[in-house]
């Protein structure tokens, strides 16, 4: 079974949308947004703790790994720019 | 001690969707002053449920960034809301962060030239029927003099109470004495008697923000040039954990709400003297999810 760190980076690699399950009982779907070797920041798309997000716009979250207890790639396909009709800006 | 009630902050996710209206109309039902549903989990679908789950309070995106429809297009659903809930609905816009558009793969432009052709544009949308007041999110001078030309109201995330004079003292008089003009800010807030695990889970909340440079340098024109600063070396020198521990206590408590519900309430009341009409309270729990920090809020607010 790969580890949390090994989903999270080949989630960011395909572009695709991860499952993370947090060791303070958090689960969040996410888009990985940057990683390095300890840590990753994402944009949280849903989660069972939508209160963390409820400010405003998700701002990127910063996660270290270990924080992790486990992870999956999501099977839909990624979101991409070809996949938003028309314009992108105002 | 008696204190006018706060709005609050409210998001749907998949599978707690009908819960979710049921909490709406139980926060109808206490008396709170609004109910304002942010980008996460779709809040202007939240919305519109919203005009017909409850009858009476108001209620208002916050914040529907705009770079994700059409001026246009969007101009239409907004007019929908604003008809079908009978004039209870606040569309609240923003420029949104990078990492949210980044998501989607989309990048922003400037922000002020952005969101004035964007209201325009709405404004300008022939045969939609009246439009909802349009609310622009704030942190500084500039879109806060563009909130007062352009739109109906304005909205801070996590603005600092301290600062707050300031900032609203670039508000026209002709805005500040129309009582229909928005003045709102969003309060991170948690309820514990458990200080320290209230503060910690408000810290883990404004994480993310202050490793955004546009609320670095609010929080620096608001006085935090130490701790913003601390925290820039620390993300330079890679050290990202260490942000909560730079978020001082006096920040903390400038920002947000924690504490006992006495201290809530007490801290609620300051902010009103501070200028905010509206303010919106985004409750989380340091003992449970969205849930349970409803019920800790209820139970500070009752009646």
């Amino acid at each position: 079974m790969p580890q949390p760190s090994e989903v999270v980076i080949e989630a960011a690699q395909t572009g695709r949308d991860v499952r993370l399950h947090l060791r303070d009982g958090e689960v969040v779907v996410a888009r990985v947004l940057w990683h390095d070797e300890q840590e990753f920041i994402y944009a949280a798309i849903t989660s069972s703790h939508p209160e963390r997000y409820a400010v405003c716009d998700s701002t990127g979250t910063t996660l270290r790994f270990d924080a992790l207890t486990r992870a999956s790639v999501m099977r839909s396909e990624p979101l991409t720019k070809q996949s938003l009709p028309g314009r992108r800006r105002p | 001690m008696s204190v006018s009630l706060p709005a609050v902050s409210l998001a749907a996710v998949p599978g707690r969707r009908k819960a979710t209206l049921e909490l709406a109309r139980e926060i109808e039902r206490r008396g709170f002053a609004g109910i304002y549903c942010p980008s996460f989990g779709d809040g202007v679908a939240l919305c519109e449920a919203l005009a017909f789950a409850t009858e009476r309070i108001l209620f208002g995106t916050s914040i529907q960034p705009i770079y994700t429809r059409l001026a246009s297009d969007f101009a239409q659903t907004a007019s929908f809301i604003h008809e079908v809930s009978g004039g209870r609905f606040r569309l609240g816009i923003g420029v949104s962060h990078v990492p949210a558009l980044a998501r989607m793969g989309l990048s922003p432009g400037k922000p002020l030239a952005d969101m004035r052709r964007y209201v325009e544009e709405m404004r300008a949308t022939p045969r939609v029927g009246e439009l909802p007041p349009i609310v622009l999110a704030t942190l500084r001078t500039k879109m806060i003099e563009l909130a007062c030309e352009v739109g109906d109201g304005l909205v801070f995330a996590n603005g600092a109470r301290s600062h707050m004079r300031a900032s609203l003292s670039h508000v026209p008089d002709s805005r500040r004495e129309d009582p229909a003009f928005f003045i709102g800010n969003m309060i991170p807030t948690c309820i514990s008697d458990d200080l320290e695990a209230a503060k910690a889970t408000n810290r883990r909340t404004l994480t993310g923000y202050a490793m955004l440079p546009n609320y670095r340098n609010y929080w620096k024109e608001a006085g935090y040039v130490e701790e913003m600063e601390a925290i820039e070396k620390a993300l330079r020198g890679g050290e990202r954990d260490r942000i909560p521990a730079l978020l001082s206590d006096r920040w903390l408590a400038d920002t947000t709400l924690f504490g006992t519900a006495a201290q809530v309430r007490e801290g609620l009341e300051a902010w009103y003297e501070a200028g905010i009409r509206t303010p919106i309270l985004v409750p989380s729990s340091a003992a449970g999810n969205q849930i349970k920090a409803f019920e800790e809020l209820f139970e500070t607010f009752a009646r």
